[in-house]
């Protein structure tokens, strides 16, 4: 680590020291990206996927975007959604059964999947 | 006992989604063939988004929530769409796909790659990822790849700037005038970024 940094990470102190390193690696990137919007046609469709929104990310937003639908999944509503598991449907049961039964009712629980 | 229409919805599933956004036949049994059959919740959002009304996306969902998928679709769909009525264009790179690392280019290649099963005598996909430190073998290889005229591009941002800034005016060109789709995946997991 050169010696700018080391001194930046003295007086900044680690929190801060990392927050700064994350904003200039966020800002190349969208530096990056806004530089080849350039190369790109006006009208394009753009997608922006991101596993969270955070406030560095407008920059790129705008740059990447026109008027976007935004959709925001959360984690629970996936999974309500998705599995079609409201709260309390899944459910645990059990079946008393006389041994020789046993292996016919798991084989017909195989069966029907 | 668990109600079994609770837990198996018929409407939820690929082929209902295909059907109702009009996904083309061929990216359908490549989706079969790859064995998909339940959509997950951002690609049964995302695909009539992005087919049907052609908006812009911003879309926030965790990792592994079945996001690549949710934008591959919409573009190859649409390359395969205008491939159908000829119209002549200068250029050949119809859609852009940038992500952070080169790790994620690879991945993302070898999804579109299984899309296009059945068509990939129409969409070709290239993948560049030099970035400053890479070998002067690999970055020639790529240009090889960018001679080949790909629909599809997957690459670090990073990656791209330096094929634009010393490849001729062939990619500029192309890039200005026939891409219509640009994608900026895991726009937040940038800790890697820089190669």
């Amino acid at each position: 680590m050169s010696d700018i940094w080391l001194f930046y990470l003295k007086i900044l102190g680690y929190r801060h020291f990392f927050l700064m390193l994350f904003e200039i690696i966020v800002i190349g990137y969208a530096n990056d990206v806004s530089e080849i919007m350039k190369y790109l046609p006006k009208i394009c469709q753009g997608f922006l996927m991101s596993a969270t929104l955070s406030p560095e990310l407008n920059s790129l937003k705008k740059i990447v975007l026109h008027s976007p639908a935004v959709l925001k999944l959360e984690e629970d509503e996936e999974g309500k959604v998705n599995g079609k598991t409201k709260e309390g449907n899944l459910t645990q049961f059990y079946l008393t059964l006389p041994k020789r039964d046993k292996a016919l009712v798991v084989y017909v629980f195989l069966k029907v999947g | 006992m668990p109600s079994t229409e609770s837990l198996l919805d018929p409407q939820d599933t690929f082929a209902t989604l295909c059907t109702t956004v009009g996904l083309d036949i061929r990216l359908r049994k490549g989706l079969s063939r790859l064995g998909y059959v339940r959509p997950t919740l951002v690609q049964s959002k995302c695909l009539p988004l992005a087919i049907t009304s052609g908006r812009d996306l911003l879309v926030r969902a965790r990792t592994g929530s079945g996001k690549t998928l949710a934008y591959c679709l919409p573009i190859l769909h649409k390359i395969l769409s205008k491939h159908d009525d000829p119209e002549e264009s200068s250029g050949f790179v119809k859609a852009v796909i940038l992500v952070p690392t080169r790790e994620l280019c690879t991945q993302v290649t070898k999804t579109l790659n299984s899309l296009i099963y059945y068509c990939d005598e129409i969409i070709s996909v290239a993948t560049l990822f030099s970035g400053k430190n890479s070998s002067e073998s690999a970055f020639a290889q790529q240009e090889a790849m960018l001679r080949d005229r790909p629909d599809v591009l997957v690459s670090t941002p990073a990656g791209l700037l330096v094929h634009i800034n010393r490849d001729g005016s062939c990619l500029k060109t192309s890039l200005k005038h026939s891409v219509e789709s640009l994608v900026v995946d895991e726009a937040d997991l940038v800790l890697s970024f820089g190669e």
